[in-house]
């Protein structure tokens, strides 16, 4: 019998609570869903149980205790809607998990975790391997207003310090978490037991990238982009690395800011 | 006519001159080279599989972004990104082998020249049991549909690879020209063992809040459900006039589609976009088909065939 370590499993809808204004978690009992799954690697649901919407929707995993999944999202759209909508009961066909995680090998003692809006995803379960392995941990986190900062408690309970950014003001720093993240490095001198993650939205994650490549810090940025497949096949969600372009769901969603091209047209085309 | 219903029907298929064990295969372009789906399920349950469209030298392919879903279906616009031939043969061939299935192997050139050549490695490289040409593709700049949409061009590349290899050779027919019948006969009259079709349709899409299209490249290959009318209908009319086997590909997502393009005259159905939505659906068509068969009294696939009834007396 051959081992296949990705998995197509019919998961039944356990909770789907509001969390925030639009954002809600999704816990799903999997009992089938590959137990060996790494903070970073992303689920592939099915959020329509018709021809259209026809593709999957890529989710990060947030969370996996026993037999749960958990899924923290944004509704944004008809997938995301169709979501909000399941309750108790309802099945959810997913796969995964999906693509290549962070990765947190020694000599790690600092890292430095920075989220933008949903990037906050899977950073739950990241904290929760760091934590096990006695790293300290600072989270820069940024949104757009107050209420749209999730996962605090946990983090706190966690004992994560709190560096908090919105863009008005109404909790934590006002401005860009980039400009917290930037600021921090005045005061710290960087070590090579330091290492950044970096979640949420493109622009700002290149901006941590120049940031860790300039200060020479190890750094893995978690990216999105539009996914048929998320399984490798279509080469549709590519990204122009150094090496040309490389899938998001397989050699990512998570790269080495190194390995990242972040001036696109450096890429060859023939 | 009633065929005595038989307990075990008999799926298996031989398309120029390949011998399938089921006629459900896997379309180029939608299963990568095999090794990913591997990860999922079993490849030797399949009748056969096709890989991504291999060319001559390794393509970087179109800048992103290169998908958009689209009602019941999506537009692609990859470019052809492909690790090229011969790292095919050396680093994927391997690996497909030693699974109990069919490879065909998807190919692409520049030049009638270029697809000689292609074709003509493939067959010396052992594990390879058919070339399907990729005379279709919409989202190259040079080559790809040019020589699918040009009755002369179709010709020529047909010839070219025809002498340059002894491999099964399966053309595959674009749907965006006028008649598609001719470009069917054509290939046959250049040697063509059997034919696939449809490729992509040529769509588009528009975000018109950023007053852009949605694909890097503008346009791009529309698949999926939405295309499956088209489909069945091109199957259909070259079935019609072909003595050729015919592979049916276009919105095939469950065994009900697969049923009706072999109606329609298709030898075996491939499944494309349906692998991205559901990667199992492959195995739940073959079995799909068998109850089909089971319940309308085949014995034997071959039969399904053109057995459409269109109610002439
Ligand atoms: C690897 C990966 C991990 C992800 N993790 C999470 C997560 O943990 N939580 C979460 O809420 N979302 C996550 N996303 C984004 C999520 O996939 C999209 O929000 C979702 O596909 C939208 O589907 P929809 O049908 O609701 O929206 P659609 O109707 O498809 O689109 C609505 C709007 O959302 C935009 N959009 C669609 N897909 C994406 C995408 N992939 N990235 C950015 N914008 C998009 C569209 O351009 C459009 O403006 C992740 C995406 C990827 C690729
Ligand atoms: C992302 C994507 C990539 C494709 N790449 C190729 C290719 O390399 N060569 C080819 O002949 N067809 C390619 N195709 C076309 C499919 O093999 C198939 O003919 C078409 O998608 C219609 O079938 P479907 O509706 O089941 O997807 C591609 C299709 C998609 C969606
Ligand atoms: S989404 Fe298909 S290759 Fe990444």
């Amino acid at each position: 019998m051959s081992f296949f370590p990705i998995r197509q499993v019919k998961a039944r809808v356990t909770g789907n609570h509001q969390v925030a204004e639009a954002t809600f978690r999704l816990v799903l009992s999997a009992k089938e869903f590959p137990a060996a799954a790494q903070p970073g690697q992303f689920i592939m649901l099915r959020t329509s149980t018709t021809e259209d919407p026809l593709l999957r929707r890529a989710f990060s995993l947030h969370d996996r205790k026993d037999d749960h999944l958990g899924i923290l999202y944004k509704v944004v759209g008809r997938g995301t809607d169709w979501m909000a909508r399941r309750r108790p009961g309802d099945v959810i066909d997913l796969i995964g998990p999906l693509g290549r995680g962070f990765s947190s090998a020694p000599p790690l003692r600092k890292a430095l975790l920075v989220a933008g809006g949903m990037g906050i995803a899977p950073f739950r379960l990241l904290v929760r391997s760091l934590q096990s392995e006695g790293v300290e941990i600072l989270l820069f986190y940024g949104a757009r207003t107050a209420g749209d900062l999730l996962e605090l408690e946990e983090m706190e309970a966690a004992s994560v310090s709190l560096l908090l950014a919105t863009e008005d003001g109404s909790r934590g720093e006002k401005g860009r978490v980039t400009e917290l993240f930037r600021e921090h490095f005045r005061k710290v001198e960087p070590s090579a037991s330091f290492k950044i993650f970096a979640c949420g939205p493109q622009a700002m994650l290149y901006e941590v990238a120049r940031i860790a490549l300039g200060q020479e810090i190890a750094c893995d940025v978690s990216l999105e982009s539009q996914m048929a497949c998320g399984l490798g096949t279509c080469m549709g969600c590519v990204i122009a690395t150094g090496s040309g372009y490389q899938r998001v769901c397989r050699e990512g969603p998570v790269f080495s800011a190194q390995s990242l091209l972040l001036d696109e047209s450096a890429v060859k085309h023939e | 006519m009633v065929n005595q219903p038989s307990l075990m029907p008999d799926l298996s298929v031989e398309i120029a001159g390949i011998l399938m064990k089921n006629p459900v295969l896997t379309g180029s372009g939608t299963f990568g080279y095999g090794e990913e789906m591997s990860q999922i399920y079993d490849l030797s349950l399949l009748g056969a599989l096709t890989v991504k469209g291999l060319s001559l030298r390794p393509q970087s392919g179109n800048r992103p972004p290169r998908i958009c879903e689209t009602p019941a279906g999506m537009l692609n616009s990859i470019g052809l990104q492909n690790i090229g031939i011969e790292a095919f043969v050396r680093d994927k061939l391997p690996f497909l082998r030693r699974i109990d299935t069919r490879v065909i192997a998807n190919i692409y050139g520049h030049s009638a020249e270029e697809y000689a050549e292609v074709a003509n490695i493939l067959d010396s490289a052992n594990g390879v049991d058919g070339i399907e040409l990729n005379i279709s593709c919409p989202n190259v700049k040079k080559g790809g549909m040019a020589f699918g949409t040009d009755r002369a061009e179709t010709c020529r590349v047909v010839r070219h690879v025809r002498k340059a290899t002894r491999l099964p050779l399966i053309v595959k027919l674009s749907p965006n020209v006028t008649d598609i019948t001719e470009f069917a006969l054509a290939a046959e009259d250049e040697g063509a063992d059997a034919l696939s079709l449809i490729n992509t349709l040529l769509g588009m899409a528009i975000d018109i809040h950023e007053k852009r299209p949605r694909l890097s490249r503008g346009v791009g290959g529309l698949s999926g459900p939405a295309i499956r009318p088209v489909a069945l209908r091109m199957v259909y009319q070259v079935s019609q006039v072909t003595r050729l086997p015919v592979i049916g590909m276009g919105g095939v997502v469950c065994a009900e589609d697969a049923v009706a393009f072999l109606l329609a005259g298709a030898s075996a159905v491939s499944v494309g976009t349906a692998n991205f939505v559901d990667p199992l659906c492959p195995l739940e068509i073959v079995a799909g088909i068998e109850d089909y068969m089971k319940a309308h009294g085949f014995s034997r696939v071959q039969e399904l065939s053109g057995a459409l009834d269109m109610g002439e007396s």
